[in-house]
């Protein structure tokens, strides 16, 4: 039988009492994590799909899965990648979460490549991105 | 049943889609034969949206039946001979490459024509500028070039562009104002985009991903003159690879083999063949094509194919300038400075086109993905980085100088038997050199970049040391009158067999500054009417 992971980490609280004194794998609900993700990229309505995708492969990794609490600047740092290019590391090979939800093209204005940008000729005139 | 037609085209690229469709319009039974499979709009779309390295490729499929290099892994299919790399790619599918070429559609200039006459370099071509000019004005209709025909682009014309102008970007504009007291001007790139509804298809909507894939086929591509050529009876025969051309004892080519992706064989026959598989395709295909009769392969009497390969080697440069130009929109490239096409330093070396990067600097540093990286690197969070990566992504600049490179017969691209593909085929085999009179041309360029960046204030600026490939794939069965130094006739019929027609950028004697396709289909519809006779005859 396997268990869920969830399941996994209950039943080493029961059976173990003693590791709830030491950091422990936790699992991070999604709304923890839009939050989080929030503060880093300075977006608030974040893609709920998107988050989701991006939170369940950091599960995946216990060492990533554990410091979402309190995440150090090297997790940060790969939190705002994903968020802004669409690509994530996961257990060291860069895996497309997004193209088209990239946070970069929403910082820069405009839809990402691929996708229509407007009218003909819009590029001829200047642009103002928008900001968060 | 064996296929059997007036004319069998190998390759249904823009040449030989080209040529399909005119034959097919004046009754003429036509196969073509194309070595990849149809490809859907909105699979392709689906695919480059999804893939995790967006080069020119990625949208594409990549069969092991017909494989090719791709710009990530330029040694997935080539075998190279040094001691430079050869980095110019090509697709293998119905429309082949024109389904991820920019739209880019210059005239060569009358210069590029005589070049050993002019200069003491390289050799001429056996037709002149005003030879081709009528045909430079047909290719332009058929493939819908938008333009200025007030531009400076040295090269006269006597009828307008078929449709207006792209117009200049705002990037462009800035740095046009900026480098006019240096005496240079932008000029707006001549494209085969759509500027209004043309051909039954819409305008460009400035998606910006014209390589890989435009989305609403605003961007010609070979699949406008393959539907017309099919409507008109022609049939296309798709993941058929030709494996050899067969010649007969009458000296006339008798048969095109070829393979399916099963490995089973099939032969094809008709009156006139014509092989348009592009600069890498064609002459292997030839070469492998060897008999004991024929120990150099089919229409080389010359050895000149597969020699003579060129390309134009790119260097770029990129800077932040002082103000916002706000790039990542649109065509991909709208102007750049035109002039150098036509220099007259070619004696000492290449002419060039410095082409201004509608897209910041993703080209050269992987932007706006390289930016983010750096930024959380650099410890910036929340509203601060988002504020920095705007500053930054929309004050970029990329330069590109793409250079002449003058034909050399050790530049070659053979057939190696000892490596072959998923159906037994030969891979190629390449030995490239980029000389100094392209590293000379280069050099030149980047000092027009220092000077543009000066001139906008830049800083960070940086002058890359890589040599890119423009994936301009030209020279390997040079045409000419000289059956003892050219392959095929300037009307570009094989000297060896008068039912063999070779098509493409292969038959350029010199590669010249200016982006090729134009000058491909230009060429391939002055074939026609010799195809025709042929046939008829």
């Amino acid at each position: 039988m396997q268990l869920g992971r969830r399941a996994f980490i209950a039943a080493l609280g029961l059976v173990t009492p003693w590791f709830r004194a030491a950091p422990r794998v936790q699992s991070f609900s999604l709304d923890e994590f839009l939050a989080l993700s929030s503060r880093l990229t300075g977006y608030t309505n974040l893609d709920r799909e998107i988050g989701g995708i991006l939170l369940n492969n950091l599960l995946a990794a216990p060492d990533t899965a554990a410091g979402l609490a309190r995440p150090d600047a090297a997790l940060e740092r790969d939190i705002i990648v994903a968020w802004y290019t669409g690509v994530q590391q996961v257990r060291g090979d860069a895996r497309l979460v997004t193209h088209g939800g990239a946070l970069q093209w929403r910082a820069l204005g405009m839809p990402a490549p691929g996708l229509c940008v407007g009218p003909f000729g819009t590029w001829a005139k200047p642009h103002r991105a928008s900001e968060p | 049943m064996q296929p059997s037609a007036d004319v069998v085209i190998v390759g249904s690229g823009v040449c030989g889609a080209l040529v399909a469709a005119r034959l097919a319009a004046r009754g003429a039974g036509v196969l073509i034969l194309e070595a990849g499979p149809r490809v859907s709009r909105p699979a392709a779309l689906g695919q480059y949206h999804a893939a995790l390295i967006k080069v020119p490729e990625c949208a594409y499929p990549n069969q092991p039946y017909a494989p090719h290099s791709t710009s990530d892994r330029p040694d997935s299919y080539y075998l190279h001979g040094g001691p430079d790399k050869f980095e110019a790619t090509y697709l293998r599918q119905v429309g082949g490459t024109t389904w991820h070429w920019l739209g880019t559609s210059f005239r060569f200039v009358p210069d590029d024509f005589r070049l050993r006459s002019a200069f003491g370099v390289g050799v001429d071509w056996p037709i002149s500028y005003e030879d081709l000019e009528p045909w430079y004005c047909e290719a332009e209709q058929e493939l819908g070039v938008a333009g200025d025909s007030n531009a400076r682009l040295d090269a006269p014309r006597s009828r307008p562009y078929p449709l207006p102008v792209i117009p200049l970007s705002y990037l462009d504009r800035r740095v046009a104002a900026a480098v006019a007291a240096l005496g240079y001007t932008i000029e707006p790139t001549p494209q085969a985009r759509n500027s209004r509804p043309y051909q039954n298809r819409p305008a460009c909507c400035g998606s910006s991903s014209c390589i890989p894939i435009c989305p609403v086929q605003a961007k010609y591509d070979a699949t406008v003159h393959l539907t017309q050529a099919e409507q008109a009876g022609a049939e296309l025969i798709d993941q058929a690879i030709a494996s050899a051309v067969e010649v007969g004892a009458d000296g006339l080519v008798s048969g095109v083999r070829y393979k399916r992706p099963d490995g089973s064989e099939a032969r094809a026959t008709a009156k006139v063949y014509v092989i348009a598989a592009h600069g890498i395709e064609t002459p292997k295909l030839l070469l492998q094509s060897r008999t004991t009769d024929r120990p150099h392969g089919v229409a080389n009497s010359s050895d000149q194919v597969g020699r003579n390969l060129m390309d134009h080697p790119t260097r770029l440069s990129w800077a932040l300038t002082a103000e916002r130009l706000y790039p990542f929109r649109g065509p991909l490239s709208t102007g750049g400075i035109e002039s150098a096409r036509a220099g007259k330093w070619r004696a000492e070396y290449g002419a060039f086109r410095v082409q201004l990067q509608n897209r910041g600097w993703e080209w050269s540093m992987g932007t706006p993905d390289h930016t983010v990286r750096q930024l959380a690197e650099r410890g910036l969070r929340g509203a601060d980085l988002a504020r920095a990566l705007v500053d930054h992504s929309e004050r970029e600049l990329g330069l590109a100088t793409m250079v002449e490179q003058l034909p050399s017969p050790e530049n070659r691209i053979v057939p190696d038997n000892d490596h072959r593909d998923a159906i037994g085929i030969p891979r190629p085999r390449i030995t490239y050199r980029i000389d100094d009179y392209c590293r000379r041309a280069l050099d030149r360029g980047q000092r027009i970049h220092q000077e543009i960046f000066a001139a906008m204030n830049a800083t960070g600026i940086e002058h890359g040391s890589t040599i890119f490939s423009a994936g301009h794939i030209m020279g390997t069965y040079r045409m000419g009158t000289d059956p003892r130094t050219s392959v095929v006739t300037p009307e570009q019929r094989s000297h060896d067999h008068a039912n063999l027609f070779l098509l493409g950028s292969g038959v350029f004697p010199t590669g010249a500054a200016s982006n090729p396709t134009l000058t491909i289909a230009a060429l391939a519809l002055r074939a026609v009417d010799a195809i025709v006779a042929t046939a008829q005859g």
